[in-house]
């Protein structure tokens, strides 16, 4: 009740200091989450944002589905208007998938969306894959029934690598998921062997416990990913303003860099992995 | 144009000459000079003395009947021939003085005064309602007009629309880069330290500078020379000790003060079990001073001070999450004083300091840590001289200072790596300065200054050259090489025209630069906020700011009001590039994270000051806009800054009753301005916020009550009981607002809902002291 009170207020507030309704009204941005993976076909995900004080039921959500942009992504030789699916075990439940064309390490794409007369474009590289040198389970010293993921990879000295990590715990999580602090940049260990922990989502960013370590018995498959620089910028500044949910103690900009541009601004990410795939079972 | 500037100096010097005077000295009990006296005469002439207890009174006549009233004393009157110097030893008047309140300075002095300084001792603020019954100096500036806080908890203050790093804080001479304890919400400095302090917002004598906003001076107290005294206190929050011995009878004193806190107790039982209020604050703060002052002779005083505060923080909410907040600062001066003549005072100072903090944050084996300092080495001259009607003041300062602003270590459990930017930045800054107090005649007086200061960034310094984030280029400087250098010429001027004894008008201009900067990293002020020296990159900041106020004591009512008006404009203001996190960026040099932008604020101050009496009072509101703009912000646009408060209301009353003080405080305030969502959208199955005009909403209004009563009984007039209690009427505040969502987006439903933290609840407090 008291929070209700409160948007109330604020909201009420926000009329004075000189946000008005037309703004809300036009707030409306398309929302870009595209990803293309060596091997495999782009999927891209489109949805519209919405006002924040907006309800959000079933209903408002369906509404947010954005089903009827011609989607087109390119490798600079060939080129694929993509196909709208169905999946309602996720949302959004509709998405737009390649059929031919498929993602090659070192090559670059371009994506292009075009949607009641606007047009949107993004540009995204695979870059070559960084192996996995090993990957292990180390169990906690205090509770010997949890354990931290460790990662070693060798890190190419010649370039700035960027990485993001997905995790998947057999029989917990349906799919891959980001790890929790997700991105790595090289920045301080460029062209060493380098040991990074990887830790687990946990249920709430505000109070963190046991939960980003993993359970003995746990089948954890692991996808390492290489990315490119706006890629990585995206995922970092996004996962930052996630963990924050705006506490004061966090930063003064909370803007997310997107790699989007449009004839009318337009939210999202449209990006490249180089994977690498490993499976371990804690035992 | 310069046949008129002759003219007008002409005249000045003419009227000068036809003129005769009188000097007048007037003295209270044990000789001690009395300031702000009325001198009022048959010829409708009158003056106030100054902080000498002086005054002259000029007239084309043989002689004058002058009489002198201070209150608290018995006024005198006397026939004085012209040219000649009166002398006058006023008697104290049968009143009961127990129960008015002696100010540091009087409002007649004020009234006169070319500056709006505010002056008070601390024992004339020390029945304010503090919370948790500590009493600060720095609480109590912020219940002046101009000065906002906002939020709970803000140690931090800010002047008519500047940053916290634009207030700069001195303990005799001393630079202080952090005065807080406990993340803000007290200060370092101990009440049974200060002596008293000086604030001043406009209207600065050519001396003063470095910073733009504000300049609070606190005096420390000199030890007793003649008897062992001190006293202890006990409250809910910290337990002091302050002890005074002489240490050579009539000639040498020291005084050693400690306070400690043992918050952990209070948090334990005031706040639930796993509360946030109770693990974030389960922390210690420690402060300590030592003086020693020595009087050589007659006209010389040299003083020898060592300070030390800090704080130490470790917040564990699980097993895999911890973090580690610690800062410290100490500094050890040494101050002489000397009469050199009857009309000239000389300062001489020398001191060094050191702040230093420690961030420290783990999960799992994951660590960072984030370290940062400062030290300085800084001395000046000040020479004061009067002569005739002119009150001149010269003055030379040089700090050197060297910045380490952060050094980053990352653990990951396997390696531990350093970040780059790790090298200390040395720097150099100095001014040289003059400034005369002109009293022109009995209405009229004029103060008019010049400072010249100066910035130095010394070698060992690489600049990394980029083109398109790519170094292309290294400029190395060695040691003791110039990098970098900037020169402020910084004018200065006020005019006090008095209208009569009771009516004053001011103006001033200030213009002022400031060499070194404190980066906030977060929408809330830490002492995690980072230091930062100007560079090629970053430039001074600098602000030309005019104000312009009426004065006016209503003697029968004994009150006095005032209205000013400020405008202010602010050039090279700076912030964090959006998104950077401090130490965290693929910057060469630390300074390519900063943007730069200029700012502008301008208000109404209205104040109504009842001092004396059973009851006293006070009501400070202000009314001001403060804005930014900075390219890569907002557009461009102007946007609000976050201590933009349009209303900022402050009431003070104390009713003096027997051996009770009673004391009520009430804040009303503006909400802060805050940068909160728009429109929210969907990565990942997660919520994400798209936010729109920076600082284009605002927290709800601030408001809160405290109340005080101080006993000290009259057959133990030594001991002191302070009952407080903070928020009365126990109202939430919002410290800050964050969104949650609850829910899952799979199952189609989601629900967006802003949440409010607030600090403080209703506290009561109960603190004694012991005075012996």
């Amino acid at each position: 009740m008291g929070n209700k009170l409160l948007v109330i207020l604020l909201v009420a507030l926000s009329s004075c200091s000189g946000i008005n309704d037309s703004d809300f009204g036009d707030i409306r941005k398309v929302v870009v989450d595209g990803y293309i993976e060596q091997g495999e076909y782009p999927i891209v995900y489109l949805t519209y944002s919405s006002g924040f004080y907006e309800p959000v039921d079933s209903a408002s959500l369906q509404e947010l589905v954005l089903t009827t942009a011609r989607v087109e992504v390119s490798d600079g030789e060939n080129s694929e208007v993509l196909t709208l699916f169905r999946n309602t075990e996720v949302y959004p439940p509709f998405y737009y998938r390649g059929t031919e064309l498929r993602g090659e390490e070192g090559k670059t794409y371009m994506l292009n969306v075009q949607s009641r007369g606007h047009e949107y474009t993004a540009v995204t590289t695979i870059p070559e894959v960084t192996a996995l040198d090993s990957v292990w389970v180390e169990p906690d010293l205090e509770n010997d029934s949890l354990g931290n993921l460790w990662i070693r990879f060798d890190d190419d000295l010649n370039k700035d690598n960027f990485y993001r990590n997905f995790i998947k715990v057999e029989g917990r999580d349906d799919k891959y998921h980001p790890a929790y602090q997700s991105t790595i940049t090289d920045r301080t260990f460029n062209g060493t062997l380098y040991t990074h922990p990887v830790l687990n989502l946990p249920e709430s960013f505000l109070d963190i416990g046991d939960d980003v370590l993993f359970n003995r018995g746990d089948t954890i498959r692991l996808k390492f990913c290489s990315i490119d620089r706006v890629h990585f910028d995206f995922w970092r500044s996004l996962e930052r303003e996630l963990y924050l949910v705006g506490n004061p103690f966090g930063s003064t900009g909370n803007e997310i860099s997107s790699n989007i541009e449009g004839t009318k601004p337009a939210l999202g990410i449209w990006g490249g992995y180089g994977v690498a795939y490993k499976t371990i079972v804690f035992k | 144009m310069n046949r008129y500037l002759l003219l007008i100096i002409h005249l000045c010097l003419v009227l000068r000459s036809y003129s005769q005077e009188i000097k007048v000295h007037v003295y209270g009990v044990n000789n001690e000079p009395l300031a702000g006296a009325t001198i009022a005469t048959d010829h409708g002439l009158f003056a106030f003395t100054n902080v000498k207890g002086e005054a002259i009174l000029k007239c084309q006549c043989d002689s004058l009947i002058v009489n002198v009233s201070f209150i608290g004393y018995q006024d005198y009157q006397q026939k004085v021939s012209m040219n000649s110097d009166l002398r006058i030893v006023l008697a104290l008047s049968n009143l009961e003085m127990d129960e008015v309140e002696v100010n540091a300075q009087s409002d007649k002095e004020r009234l006169q005064e070319s500056s709006s300084t505010v002056s008070f001792s601390m024992e004339s603020v020390s029945q304010l309602p503090y919370l948790l019954g500590e009493r600060d100096p720095i609480k109590f500036i912020q219940t002046k007009t101009g000065v906002s806080t906002g939020t709970d908890g803000n140690n931090g203050y800010y002047v008519r629309g500047g940053g916290i790093d634009q207030n700069a804080i001195e303990l005799d001479h001393m630079e202080f880069y952090n005065t807080n304890h406990l993340l803000g919400f007290f200060s370092m400095f101990s009440a049974e330290v200060i002596d008293r302090a000086d604030f001043m917002k406009a209207g600065y004598p050519a001396h003063i500078g470095g910073r733009l906003s504000s300049a609070l001076q606190l005096h420390s107290q000199s030890p007793n020379i003649n008897e062992v005294n001190g006293s202890v206190s006990l409250g809910l929050l910290a337990a002091n000790l302050n002890l005074q011995v002489p240490v050579v009878q009539e000639k040498s004193g020291l005084m050693i003060s400690y306070r400690r806190s043992y918050l952990d107790l209070i948090t334990q039982n005031l706040f639930s079990e796993g509360s946030e209020v109770q693990k974030s604050t389960n922390y210690r703060f420690s402060d300590a001073t030592v003086k020693y002052e020595h009087r050589i002779g007659q006209n010389h005083t040299l003083s020898l001070i060592g300070f030390t505060g800090g704080d130490f923080n470790n917040y564990q909410s699980s097993r895999t999450f911890s973090n580690q907040i610690e800062w410290n600062t100490w500094n050890v001066g040494l101050t002489l004083k000397s009469i050199l003549n009857p009309t000239t005072d000389l300062e001489f100072y020398v001191n060094t300091g050191h702040f230093k903090q420690n961030f420290q944050a783990s999960i799992s084996s994951f660590g960072i840590d984030l370290n940062s300092d400062i030290q300085n080495l800084k001395s000046g001259l000040l020479l004061y001289h009067s002569h005739g009607a002119h009150e001149w003041v010269y003055g030379l300062s040089w700090i050197n200072r060297r910045f380490k602003p952060s050094q980053v270590d990352i653990n990951t459990g396997a390696d531990v790596f350093a970040l780059d930017n790790s090298d200390y930045i040395y720097t150099s800054e100095w001014s040289a300065s003059v400034d005369d107090n002109w009293q022109l005649n009995d209405q009229w007086r004029v103060g008019a200054g010049l400072r010249l200061s100066g910035f130095v960034h010394w070698g060992p310094f690489d600049r990394y050259l980029l083109q398109e984030s790519e170094v292309v280029d290294t400029l190395s400087d060695r040691s003791g090489e110039v990098v970098k250098t900037y020169l402020g010429l910084e004018p200065r001027f006020r005019v006090n025209y008095l209208m009569n004894s009771s009516t004053s008008w001011k103006l001033s201009y200030d213009r002022t630069y400031q060499y070194i900067h404190l980066s906030p990293l977060s929408s809330v002020s830490l002492p995690t906020d980072l230091w930062v020296p100007s560079t090629s990159i970053v430039k001074p900041q600098n602000a030309h700011q005019l104000t312009i106020g009426f004065y006016k004591i209503l003697d029968q009512w004994e009150i006095n009001y005032s209205a000013e008006i400020f405008g202010k404009l602010l050039n090279n203001q700076m912030e964090w590039r959006n998104g950077t996190i401090a130490g965290y960026s693929d910057s060469p040099n630390f300074d390519y994270d900063f943007i730069f932008g200029k700012g502008h604020s301008y208000g109404l101050e209205l104040s109504v000051v009842k001092k004396t009496g059973l009851v006293g009072g006070e009501l400070n509101y202000t009314l001001s806009r403060t804005k930014r703009r900075f390219d890569a912000v907002n557009q461009g646009d102007f946007f609000p800054a976050k201590y933009d408060r349009i209303h900022d209301l402050t009431l003070v009353g104390s009713l003096y009753k027997g051996p009770w003080t009673f004391s009520g405080l009430f804040k009303l305030a503006s909400g802060t301005a805050l940068t909160l969502p728009t429109a929210k959208y969907l990565i990942g199955e997660r919520v994400i916020s798209d936010y729109s005009t920076r600082n284009g909403l605002r927290m709800p209004t601030y408001h809160r009550l405290d109340v005080s009563a101080v006993l000290k009984p009259k057959k133990h007039p030594n001991v002191e009981w302070a009952f407080s209690i903070y928020n009365v009427y126990n109202h939430g505040n919002p410290y800050f607002i964050y969104f949650d969502v609850q829910g899952n987006v799979d199952d189609y439903s989601l629900d967006v809902n802003l949440e409010q933290v607030s600090l403080f609840p209703i506290l009561p407090s109960v603190s004694y002291q012991l005075d012996f």
